[in-house]
């Protein structure tokens, strides 16, 4: 009995040894990321972003003009259908 | 048997013992018998003290197991040593939450830091350890450090090192500086939450905003891995500033303020006030023109108060928007007070047209209608007059009157009356929301909370007040013709009003709703701190370019107002339920 619970807390400590290893490299990792989630909400905030932008294509932010929103599906078809349509007469009277 | 004679004396006795060949000579049947018991004695003797042994050595086995026993069924219960290494290993444990935006963009977390002191008894050649810090720390004061190594034992050289700053340090391989570890707060957007984040002080307490009002629940170990989540947006809250930015600059104005809020629920996207500061530095401020505009200001707002007033007129069935209200005088007397219009008006107007126009004097005439009662109790219901509640403690309080004679005159365009700008901004949201009434929050809610409960005006008063403000926005006449962004249903008010205790400087404000979908919709509002003629600034008025020649909120507020709608107004857009659930739930 007792050699079987000493083999048995023998082997115990060894998986225990290499979980605490393991668990000691998992926590590295996390602290990496940890800090790195920091870095990455500096580097990716919108005052940063918009200084990239104008440092690399000398562009400010432009808003999508209200137009080119479509709430909905049947809002963009019909819309398109409307520029089809005005597209198809317009051919027609420079035809005429 | 033979009989031995009793001794009789002592000597004699003493004698016998003696001669040693008395006791071997003896071979009496007596003295036979008495060696035999003597060593059956001695056997049984023997026998005992080796089952003694036996007895012994049974209990000390017994023992040791019982006490291995005992360890292991301890060890069994005992909670793993892993576990606690597991926690130990991990190494940083974090004293406070994270603060998050609406969409999870980090917005404040705890990190790892360290103060650098010096023990001054570990220091071997001073001189050599000085000239070592001057190389590296030119900044530093040397003569002042020269003097604590001498007179102090432990100080501090520098407190919270950067990570370059402690390489340095630690390069220098003096066993005389101490690092001592300790947690500080991050910012990574600096200024853009300023007033609303706030910050903490070395001792891990929030002193201000955020921080300081969910203090407990931000060092709250049970849910310490789950971030407070804020309504505010990081993006929205960045386009409303810039733009601010730019008009403090085109208007030559020293603050400004912005808010905006979701009329069905409350929440605060964005809270903007100017001048802000780096969080991430610990600075004693002391200028007034750095407190929060938009909680702590406490403001004389104008004709922003004429929306409330006209909306206890239709709420009180008084007066329709069509109703006309005839011969209004150029100018009204009330005590020592004139009450006059900045421009001539018709004489007779509607309602809507007071409301459109800006009328004092017609406004006047209809809180007469309404009385003083009424208006406070609205007052009251509007919950203006009280001091705001929100998720802060920097809250202003408006500073308390008396209903005495004219008040209700003035109080009825917004004059002799001061509140804070997030009260105004929640009592209009509760205008145009159908009339219910909300509590702003900067906590992000669960729409499945949110209860429509008590009501301030009826469903039919919303929509009429509704109408009148988008005409103030689109009529020829109104005062807010900048603020009219196509498709964005743009509505609102203007305020012009002079500081409660300057009448030299100025307060513009202009509130406003906008609608991204059928469903929501936001309210803005933007105020300007002591604004000036742009004279350098081309308008686009209603399609003709003007040149800027006047300095009322319609000129400079509700400019700006137009042009933050048109920046954020796509990005609410496609953040809309309903765009979600059409468009990119369709095409996924």
């Amino acid at each position: 009995m007792l050699i079987l619970i000493s083999f048995i807390k023998n082997q115990t400590r060894i998986i225990e040894k290499n979980i605490n290893k393991l668990t000691i490299e998992i926590s590295k990792i996390k602290k990496e990321i940890y800090t790195s989630q920091i870095d990455f909400s500096y580097l990716s905030s919108p005052y940063l972003l918009k200084k990239e932008i104008y440092f690399l294509f000398g562009e400010d932010y432009k808003p999508i003009e209200f137009s080119k929103i479509y709430i909905g599906l049947e809002n963009f078809l019909s819309e398109n259908h409307k520029t089809s349509k005005n597209l198809e007469r317009s051919e027609k009277k420079i035809k005429k | 048997m033979k009989i031995i004679k009793p001794q009789k004396t002592w000597r004699e006795v003493k004698k016998r013992l003696k001669n040693k060949n008395l006791f071997n000579n003896q071979k009496s049947f007596y003295f036979e018998d008495y060696l035999e018991s003597n060593l059956r004695l001695k056997k049984s003797k023997n026998k005992f003290v080796s089952e003694d042994r036996v007895y012994i050595l049974f209990f000390f086995f017994l023992a040791l197991i019982s006490f291995f026993f005992l360890k292991i069924t301890i060890l069994a219960f005992q909670e793993s040593k892993f576990e606690n290494l597991k926690n130990a290993s991990t190494g940083f444990k974090t004293l406070r939450r994270d603060i998050v935006d609406r969409n999870g963009e980090l917005l404040s977390r705890n990190i790892h830091s360290y103060h650098a002191a010096i023990r001054s008894k570990d220091i071997k050649d001073s001189k050599k350890f000085l000239l070592k810090l001057k190389i590296n720390f030119p900044e530093i004061d040397i003569e002042e450090i020269k003097k604590n190594i001498n007179t102090k034992k432990y100080f501090y050289f520098k407190k919270r090192l950067t990570k370059a700053e402690k390489d340095k340090l630690w390069s220098l391989g003096e066993k005389a500086i101490i690092f001592e570890p300790f947690q500080t707060r991050i910012y990574p957007q600096a200024n853009l939450f300023s007033h609303t984040l706030g910050q903490i002080d070395s001792e891990n307490y929030g002193v201000s905003g955020i921080e300081n009002y969910f203090d407990k629940e931000l060092k709250d170990q049970k849910k310490i891995k789950i971030p407070l989540s804020l309504s505010l947006d990081a993006n929205i809250q960045f386009i409303i500033k810039s733009e601010l930015e730019k008009s403090l600059q085109i208007f030559k104005s020293k603050g400004g303020g912005s808010l905006l809020i979701d009329s069905s629920n409350g929440e605060i996207l964005s809270m903007v006030s100017l001048p802000d500061f780096d969080i991430n530095s610990r600075k004693n401020i002391t200028d007034k023109n750095y407190l929060n505009k938009i909680t702590k200001g406490v403001y004389e707002l104008g004709s922003i108060f004429k929306t409330f007033t006209i909306a206890l007129a239709f709420e009180e069935n008084l007066l329709e928007p069509e109703t006309v209200i005839e011969n209004i005088p150029k100018e009204i007397r009330c005590s020592k007070y004139k009450i006059k219009d900045i421009k001539d008006f018709p004489k007779n107007l509607s309602v809507e047209d007071i409301l459109i126009r800006s009328s004092n004097i017609g406004t006047v005439k209809i809180a007469q209608q309404i009385g003083e009662e009424k208006m406070r109790d609205f007052f009251n219901k509007l919950n203006i007059l009280n001091t705001s509640e929100i998720e802060l403690n920097e809250v202003g309080t408006p500073i308390p009157f008396n209903w005495q004679k004219c008040k209700l005159e003035t109080v009825s365009y917004g004059h002799g009356i001061t509140t804070t700008l997030i009260q105004v901004g929640s009592a209009y949201a509760s205008l145009i929301n159908g009339g219910y009434t909300i509590k702003p929050t900067l906590i992000k809610k669960d729409k499945m909370i949110f209860e429509k409960k008590k009501r301030i005006v009826s469903e039919h008063t919303s929509q009429k007040i509704q109408k009148i403000l988008r005409k103030v926005v689109t009529d020829e006449n109104g005062t807010a013709s900048l603020a009219d962004i196509f498709g964005y249903q743009v509505s609102g008010k203007t305020g012009t009003a002079q500081y409660y205790n300057d009448k030299s400087k100025n307060i513009n404000t202009f509130i406003s709703s906008f609608k991204v979908d059928d469903n929501k919709k936001y309210v803005l509002l933007v105020m300007l701190d002591n604004p000036q003629v742009a004279k350098d600034l081309m308008y686009n008025y209603r399609g003709i370019k003007i040149k800027g020649t006047r300095n009322e909120a319609g000129w400079n507020s509700a400019y700006l107002a137009g042009k933050i709608i048109e920046k954020i107004g796509p990005i609410l857009a496609i953040n809309s339920e309903e765009f979600n659930n059409n468009v990119v739930k369709k095409f996924n």
